[in-house]
């Protein structure tokens, strides 16, 4: 019951301090992160922030974090939904990057997306774990609702915006191939394969691309490759969830096995 | 001063009733952490007082969601009567051993409103997930770790139209 302690000693703060809301819940805040995410004594610190300041956003999203994770997206929703209603531009690039990442679910993501963008004038920074740039994740969600030719247009802006992702080229490459442009799907990938020549997604997918030109001892090789960047090297990963176009060493092996 | 007076009763209230309402939940050591499952008979954990996520540790399952969708493909019935849209997560136990229990089904409509789906869905999807085999668990301090992990389900009328994460 050592826990209970800090919810003794609260009174006690409160009274001693002369702070703001907004400080006193920037204390709680700073203390329910110090404790394992979504543990007991850290989700009661970040309650304890919301409710001396209700209009604290950075509190409501740390407190709707685990239940994200945990794949509890009842309560997750509507924690998120607060931070939002506080804080646009901070929350809703957020909120649509998860629901793509943790749900797929596209159409949550093109709303949250296309509002950002036009709450911030036309710019859209990255995701939340830096790996992607929203345009990005509004492009793929594109892709996946079946509009390409959006989703390629809208890719293609984002990698002339000059904010980069580690497989911005990758995405697009599989794109290309979805409708048949194999040619720019060439290119793609030779550009992804110039930023990032360890990673294994490059050589399947360029070996789908040589199986599409009838070149199968190219393909033969790209899916080799592919196996041993896998397995040595790298492959697309995320801690918390499989990335589109992410390929399972169990994929290659059926690729190099059909070529047998 | 009276207004932080009240201010911290309510906060005080608030927080004892959170910790009286988390005690009844279920038998000790739960919940420590959000999302915790109840204990139950079908699967042991090797230390209940510290069941991770299986982000934290790297618990999988080899072929990983290739092989669960492949899985579920071959094995799941469509229920073509049903007309109901949105996400089923199905969170579970993955022991040290590798051994799965503790299946726990929730549903959401496309507003993340709670939705309950039909049986024939949710008793299908539980059966196969029993089914699946290999399960990685993840290690932490050089020791396989008990965890925590969980599959959604992207329903349409009465399809999986996608499963991730």
């Amino acid at each position: 019951m050592r826990w209970l302690l800090p919810l003794l000693l609260l009174p006690c703060k409160l009274f001693a301090q002369n702070s703001s809301a907004r400080e006193r819940a920037e204390k709680y805040y700073a203390m329910g992160i110090e404790y394992r995410q979504g543990s007991l004594k850290s989700q009661l610190y970040l309650d304890s922030s919301i409710i001396v300041d209700p209009t604290f956003a950075k509190g409501w999203h740390e407190k709707s974090v685990p239940y994200l994770k945990n794949g509890d997206f009842i309560t997750w929703k509507p924690l998120i939904d607060k931070a939002v209603a506080l804080a646009p531009n901070i929350h809703l690039g957020t909120r649509g990057w998860c629901a793509f990442s943790f749900l797929h679910d596209y159409e949550t993501a093109i709303a949250d997306i296309t509002a950002l963008e036009t709450l911030l004038q036309g710019y859209l920074p990255s995701s939340g774990n830096g790996m992607y740039p929203l345009r990005m994740i509004l492009g793929l969600s594109y892709r996946e609702i079946g509009n390409e030719t959006l989703a390629i247009s809208t890719m293609e802006k984002s990698i002339a915006s000059g904010n980069r992702g580690l497989y911005d080229y990758l995405h697009l490459a599989v794109t290309y191939m979805q409708v048949g442009q194999w040619d720019k799907a060439r290119i793609a990938l030779e550009q992804s394969i110039a930023g990032y020549p360890g990673l294994a997604e490059n050589y399947y997918y360029l070996g789908k691309y040589q199986l599409q030109q009838h070149n199968i001892a190219a393909a033969r090789t790209s899916f080799e490759k592919a196996k041993n960047c896998y397995l040595h090297e790298f492959h697309f990963i995320d801690p918390y969830v499989t990335p589109l176009d992410a390929v399972a060493l169990e994929e290659i092996e059926e690729a190099i096995e059909k070529l047998k | 001063m009276k207004r932080y007076a009240i201010v911290s009763f309510v906060v005080v209230a608030f927080l004892l009733l959170n910790c009286i309402v988390c005690s009844a939940q279920s038998k000790v050591p739960h919940p420590r952490t959000v999302n915790d499952l109840p204990i139950d008979s079908t699967v042991r954990a090797k230390d209940e007082n510290f069941i991770f996520q299986y982000y934290n540790i790297d618990t999988h399952v080899t072929g990983g969601i290739h092989y669960i969708r492949k899985t579920y493909h071959k094995n799941y019935i469509p229920v073509l009567e049903n007309t109901q849209q949105g996400f089923i997560t199905l969170r579970f136990l993955i022991n040290a051993n590798g051994e799965t229990g503790r299946f726990y089904v929730t549903g959401m409509d496309r507003h993340y409103r709670p939705l309950t789906f039909d049986a024939h869905i949710t008793t299908q999807i539980i059966a196969i997930a029993k089914g699946l085999q290999g399960w990685q668990p993840g290690m932490y301090m050089n020791e396989k770790r008990d965890s925590y992990y969980y599959l959604v389900f992207k329903m349409e009328n009465g399809y999986i139209k996608d499963i991730v994460p």
